[in-house]
């Protein structure tokens, strides 16, 4: 009997112990209220301009001072270069706790692998963090389409593709700022035959032509036309996309967008139109930050100044290419509960509002979270008033795709259009490197 | 027999180190990317890597893009042996010769070598900017407008202007190989030869080249499993592009990895280039080997 009672109750106790764990493990503090983190390592990967990046050293070090938790920022400016990094530091397992990317397809191997937290419960459980972000910037951290719910990453800066135009080349040439394409090649065609660029276009980084086809893709199609190319519905070697590849061709064959395409490079581009060498340039609206730090004397005269990409479609004229930009991903990967919370507790602190007025006030940009910063730079509030009046954004076409490689193989194909290749070439090249990969 | 084994121990302990680090860096290295071949794996630490088989193998070469790639390290093997090796040697005869300021050349020769591939190559792309480069600028001075073009953009052209860069940055380099052959040889040779009546090529023809034949064989197989593998200078100029049409196989192979993500076909291209590498290596011993032969 006493030995029936002891096995009760030690049954008992078990099932008790087994409960209040059970209740523990589905109910975790997504608050992180009470997390004790001191002395938890992370590292933090980003893409940071110069600024940028002396501005989150020096506040890393405060958070450090603060919360006891170790931060190490590895940051690496050219985009490719810190894609290339992250693959890298991925495939042998040195996988940072806290990383910028652009979400969308190039993040669905991570995604298949689990790697990456959903931290929905975490913006769930904090509604001030949650609410301080841009409603309109969540895309990329969805993963719907792909079978995930949740949201697995948090927006940073938001950005829209735009038409800067130099004032006084258009004043001397008598042209009213172009809002249609039409009215567009009617500019250029002004102004080449007036001996001025149109556009300067800096293609030796393949994105050019890419955020190129983008835009006039939503432009004329609408914004489910990166939907309709991930799902096969539409081609890139169909009628649509062709057309789309004969635009950029016209513009190529015609001179409008510059004569040495393949050895000038973005930043060429912008250095060119900031002297006044070509009077337009599309470019995100982080381009205004760039004119701005550049010291260029057009700036400075309020001499340029900025439009909406031009409309082809009427239908979607405000539609555009842009939305959520760079985000921060948290990986789950190999890590321990500790380093999930610390990494949660630094996101939390990188995309604050007081670290981003201040990060504003340093490096200014179109943010995906509210900020107190007050913007000096003229163009960048041109461009917010854009964005308040924009309908629908869409990222590049290739995000919405299942295979990963696409932006790799389209913008290569792409490139083509500047080598002389004809819009068939361009399709069938995109076509061709498909098949080898599916 | 005991001392003997005892030899072969100490011999051993004495390798021991070197074949640790071979076996660490080189072969474990190669023995993985094999087995990687033969798999599907998107670059993911700790995901599961799926058998394909011979997929990986027969993607690549059935690539239009790979054999386009070795078609340009091709060109690289063709400028070695009719840029490079010439020039290398030319300059390795100047400076092992009596001549003055041999000090300085050499530091001048050799210099590309330490600006490092990179510096070279930014360097020479600002050259060859069409709209402003030093060499668009000489050709419009002269009157030659009409050959300025994008030279980096142009198929085959590019990749040739990225062999000519190559050859100018290791010529100095080449050139040491030579100049160790060219001290080697005994002077006595040389004087002889003057009694002889040999005139300054005949010199070189019959004296110099023969002497020099294990320089030959050296810079040979260096060319050969360098332009096979080339990666830096293309990367720095041309990214590879335009649309691929300067890639080389290790470019191809670094691309599929890290930014396509199929890292069993990029150890294919690993495993090709290694067979590549070292088929040409041994053709190039025998070849060599043939020539000594009937020399001696």
């Amino acid at each position: 009997m006493k030995k029936k009672v002891i096995s009760l109750l030690l049954t008992m106790a078990m099932l008790g112990t087994m409960g209040v764990s059970a209740v523990s493990a589905a109910e975790p503090d997504y608050t992180l209220k009470d997390a004790k983190l001191e002395g938890v390592e992370l590292k933090l990967y980003a893409n940071l301009n110069n600024n940028s990046e002396k501005y989150f050293k020096e506040k890393l070090a405060d958070f450090e001072g603060d919360t006891g938790i170790k931060v190490e920022l590895t940051n690496i400016n050219t985009e490719a270069d810190y894609i290339d990094k992250l693959s890298t530091d991925f495939a042998s397992g040195d996988i940072p706790n806290v990383f910028m990317e652009y979400g969308g397809a190039r993040c669905l191997d991570y995604m298949d692998a689990g790697a990456l937290l959903n931290l929905q419960p975490y913006l769930e459980a904090d509604t001030e963090w949650y609410e301080n972000f841009m409603e309109s910037c969540w895309e990329p951290a969805h993963f719907e389409d792909y079978g995930y719910e949740g949201l697995y990453c948090v927006p940073y800066s938001s950005y829209q593709v735009v038409l800067y135009y130099n004032k006084d080349i258009l004043e001397e040439n008598k042209i009213e700022v172009p809002a249609t394409w039409d009215e567009l090649l009617a500019a250029c065609e002004t102004l080449k035959a007036n001996g001025v660029q149109p556009f300067d276009v800096g293609e030796k980084d393949n994105y050019r032509f890419g955020h190129l086809h983008t835009a006039l893709s939503l432009k004329t199609y609408g914004p489910e036309i990166g939907a309709q190319l991930g799902s096969r519905e539409v081609t890139y070697d169909g009628e649509e996309m062709l057309n789309i590849y004969s635009m950029i061709k016209d513009l190529v064959d015609k001179g409008y967008l510059g004569d040495n395409l393949l050895s000038t490079d973005a930043n060429q581009e912008s250095a060119y139109f900031q002297e006044g060498k070509a009077a337009f340039q599309y470019n995100g609206s982080w381009g205004a930050t760039s004119i701005e730090s550049s010291g260029s004397e057009l700036y400075k005269n309020q001499s340029i100044g900025v439009a909406r990409f031009p409309a082809v479609n009427e239908e979607y004229a405000k539609v555009d290419m842009g939305g959520g930009n760079d985000s921060f991903f948290v990986s789950q990967m190999n890590v321990s509960d500790e380093e999930i919370a610390a990494s949660v507790v630094l996101l939390k602190y990188i995309t604050g509002r007081e670290f981003c007025t201040g990060l504003m006030e340093v490096n200014p940009n179109t943010m995906a979270l509210k900020t107190d910063a007050n913007v000096d730079n003229y163009l960048l509030k041109d461009i917010m008033d854009i964005m308040a009046d924009t309908e629908t954004t869409r990222s590049d076409l290739q995000n919405y795709d299942s295979q990963a490689h696409m932006i790799n193989t389209v913008r290569a194909a792409l490139q083509g259009i500047a080598m002389g290749n004809t819009p068939e070439q361009v399709g069938e090249e995109i076509i061709s490197t498909m098949a080898q990969y599916e | 027999m005991k001392a003997r084994k005892k030899d072969y121990i100490i011999g051993i302990c004495f390798l021991l180190p070197a074949l640790a680090l071979i076996i660490c860096f080189i072969v474990y290295p190669v023995i993985d990317a094999a087995f990687l071949s033969f798999h599907s794996w998107k670059g993911i630490f700790g995901q599961p890597k799926n058998w394909v088989g011979l997929d990986n193998y027969t993607g690549v070469l059935t690539s239009k893009l790979f054999w386009n790639s070795m078609l340009n390290s091709f060109w690289f093997i063709v400028g070695s042996f009719l840029v490079l090796m010439p020039l290398s040697f030319a300059l390795a005869l100047l400076i092992t010769s009596k001549l003055k300021f041999t000090r300085f050349m050499k530091t001048a020769f050799f210099m590309p070598v330490i600006l490092g591939t990179t510096t070279v190559a930014l360097m020479w792309t600002y050259i060859l900017n069409p709209e402003w480069g030093a060499v668009a600028q000489l050709l419009q001075w002269l009157g030659l407008d009409h050959l300025v073009m994008d030279w980096l953009s142009k198929p085959t052209i590019n990749v040739w202007c990225v062999v000519l860069v190559n050859e100018w940055m290791y010529a100095g380099y080449n050139m040491l190989i030579f100049a160790a052959g060219l001290v080697a040889i005994p002077q006595d040779l040389y004087e002889a030869s003057v009694i002889d009546g040999c005139n300054g090529w005949q010199k070189i023809r019959y004296i110099t080249l023969p002497l020099c034949k294990n320089s030959f064989k050296i810079f040979s197989v260096l060319a050969v499993t360098g332009c096979l593998k080339v990666f830096d200078i293309v990367w720095a100029m041309t990214r590879g592009g335009p649309v691929n049409s300067s890639s080389t196989p290790a470019i191809l192979l670094y691309t599929q990895a890290f930014q396509y993500k199929l890292f069993g076909r990029s150890s294919a291209y690993s495993i090709i280039l290694l067979v590549f590498g070292v088929v040409l290596s041994l053709v190039m011993n025998r070849v060599f080997r043939q020539e000594n032969d009937l020399y001696s």
